[in-house]
């Protein structure tokens, strides 16, 4: 196993299609784990192979808070998507930055595993998002082009005048009530 | 993907999670993450700071009305949730500036964000039906009649004090612990009035509240202080730190200027740096054990010009015979349960077990029995404990009594007139009584003639 190094924007392997898995062979299962523990090192919930200079279509996801639910879709497609959330979501190609990002609020992606046996996975909000993030990356598109007003630094999501607001009412808070 | 920066009440609520899964001091948890949050802005810091302490302190009421709304038991949630709830429920009853959309909205965000969508539709409903009860004085359990819920504190530890203080007080008691109390400091007893006034004058332009101690003339309890080391006279050295409950052992020491004073666990040295100011002819002889909390010592005696304190790392349970009968004035404020300082340590009262009392109380005795040797004959000691237990307390100032033979003196003649509660030689000091924290002092004196007991090992 090994961390492998994250490309990052604009890295050109970001926006190229990936190809299909044909088959698992030994150097793919070792991909799979080397993405997952650079997935976890990286404090991510998702990693798609391009990220790590590998055009193939796989990806992994966790968005467990302990890291204890790993998937891991080879040639996945979306199968069905409905509702809508807007959010901002941020990518390990792009550190530091957030976008904010109307996606579907409920996904079902159908692919195969590690072991090359089909599996489902049914996703909503922060899940239904990652899924639709990454799977992205095996297309070459990247979030940055879907983020409705631009991107913010990661430690200010929210506009100067919610930041405002927000931190007058934790002033209030530990100050005001003393 | 990647994980959205933590807002502050994420980070909170991963405080107190840790802390509770890894048993640890929370303290020491928070001081970690917020040492960890460099760049983040002041305000940020003291806001998770807040969240965190008062949820603790709140605990046990704060679980009482979740279980209510919940239908089940917190110790069956998942640890993310235990804490969202908490923290959620919190800011809604005791942080009337957050509305309480705001942390409703927040606790769902953070339950969504952190992949357990599933369950944000209970934490919405559990925080808003909370929330609605608030808004028209009907959260229920935290009113009753059962005080350990109404002011989150065990309840061995209220039943211990029923039994010592009866109920009445002990209402009376916890609903003054639950206040939160001012930053007490002790100003250099050499400052003349002018220096004095000129100082106050120079803390209230930094909108500072200062306000004069209740008892000890040297005492000014500060209101909005924030971060101690930058105010106004700190690094000049003309006061420090100390509650005004602790300012009590070295008064009741009754030193005239010349003494020696040995004080057997000293850190972090606000009795030891009060005695050196009040024996500039004498010498303080300061111990405890480790090398930093002597490094504190030391640090704080420079800041205070004080040359005539020595500090050194020494085991109060061991004897040191180049010590012995060396004291004027021997000051024993023990290692104790910390009862009486609940309103300022919020997470004490959920790490201190009922069974640690006597432990204490019999740890307390072996240093008594072990450093009362350093008295010379004649020698004062004043025992001194920050808290609230007849068993580290009453019993063990009978303990120096009868079985070390030291005589008890009367208290009232040194300390300030018209203060409540002295018995004889003891006074236990309450926070509704004396507005200060919770202390006991006892005031003894090694008789004349000479002990055989104390050229025994």
């Amino acid at each position: 196993m090994a961390i492998r190094t994250i490309r990052e924007y604009p890295d050109p392997v970001l926006e190229k299609k990936a190809k299909p898995v044909r088959e698992m062979n030994e150097r793919m299962k070792t991909l799979v784990r080397d993405m997952l523990e650079t997935m976890y090192e990286a404090g991510g919930v998702g990693l798609a192979a391009p990220q790590v200079g590998v055009l193939k279509r796989i990806v992994v996801i966790d968005v467990s808070e302990d890291q204890s639910e790993p998937h891991v879709l080879v040639n996945p497609v979306i199968v069905e998507s409905d509702g809508e959330q807007c959010g901002y979501e941020g990518c390990l190609s792009v550190p530091g930055k957030l976008g904010k990002v109307t996606r579907p609020s409920h996904v079902v992606a159908e692919a195969f595993d590690e072991n090359m046996e089909p599996v489902r996975l049914e996703g909503e909000e922060l899940l239904a998002r990652a899924i639709c993030h990454e799977l992205d990356h095996l297309d070459g598109h990247m979030y940055v082009d879907l983020a409705e007003d631009g991107l913010v630094d990661a430690n200010s999501e929210i506009t100067e005048a919610e930041e405002e607001a927000a931190l007058e009412e934790m002033d209030a808070a530990v100050n005001g009530e003393e | 993907m990647s994980r959205k920066a933590p807002s502050e009440r994420e980070i909170a609520a991963d405080v107190l999670m840790r802390a509770e899964k890894e048993g640890t001091y929370p303290g020491a948890v928070l001081k970690e993450v917020l040492d960890s949050l460099d760049g983040r802005e002041e305000i940020r810091k003291a806001f998770i700071k807040r969240l965190c302490q008062g949820t603790l302190e709140k605990q046990i009421g704060l679980d009482r009305v979740l279980e209510g709304y919940s239908g089940r038991p917190m110790a069956s949630q998942r640890p993310l949730i235990r804490q969202v709830l908490r923290t959620g429920l919190y800011q809604i009853l005791y942080m009337d500036s957050v509305p309480d959309a705001a942390a409703c909205d927040e606790a769902v965000r953070l339950v969504r964000k952190r992949g357990m969508g599933n369950l944000s539709g209970f934490v919405n409903g559990v925080l808003r039906h909370a929330a609605r009860d608030h808004a028209a004085g009907l959260v229920p359990g935290l009113e009753g009649e059962d005080l350990s819920v109404r002011y989150s504190m065990p309840a061995w530890i209220v039943s211990l004090w029923e039994d010592q203080l009866g109920r009445e007080e002990t209402e009376k008691l916890l609903a003054a612990m639950d206040r939160i109390r001012p930053l007490c400091v002790r100003l250099a007893p050499s400052l003349t009035d002018r220096e004095r006034q000129d100082l106050a004058e120079r803390l209230r332009k930094r909108g500072v509240t200062v306000e004069r101690g209740r008892w000890v003339p040297d005492c000014l309890c500060l209101t909005g202080a924030g971060k101690v080391t930058d105010l106004p006279g700190f690094q000049e050295g003309l006061w420090t730190v100390q509650d005004e409950s602790s300012m009590f052992p070295a008064l009741a020491a009754g030193l005239s200027g010349a003494e020696t004073v040995i004080d057997v666990c000293a850190a972090p040295g606000g009795k030891a740096l009060h005695a050196a100011a009040l024996v500039p002819e004498g010498r303080v002889l300061a111990f405890d054990i480790g090398d930093s909390k002597i490094r504190r010592i030391r640090e704080n005696a420079a800041r205070m010009g004080l040359s005539n304190l020595e500090a050194e790392s020494r085991d109060a349970l061991v004897r040191s015979r180049d010590l012995e009968a060396r004291a004027d004035v021997l000051l024993c404020d023990l290692p104790c349960s910390g009862l009486g300082i609940l309103s300022r340590k919020s997470d004490i009262r959920h790490r201190v077990r009922k069974e640690d009392l006597a432990a204490l109380s019999d740890l307390q005795k072996r240093i008594l029995a072990n450093v009362s040797a350093y008295l010379k004959p004649g020698g004062v000691l004043i025992y001194s404990t920050c808290t609230i237990d007849r068993l580290e307390n009453e019993e063990n100032a009978a303990y120096i009594e009868e079985t070390l033979g030291l005589a008890p003196e009367d208290l009232a003649p040194f300390l300030p007139e018209g203060i409540p509660g002295i018995e004889g030689n003891r006074l236990q000091l309450l926070p509704h009584i004396h507005g200060t924290d919770g202390f006991f002092l006892a005031r003894f004196r090694r008789p004349l003639e000479d002990d055989p007991w104390i050229s025994n090992p």
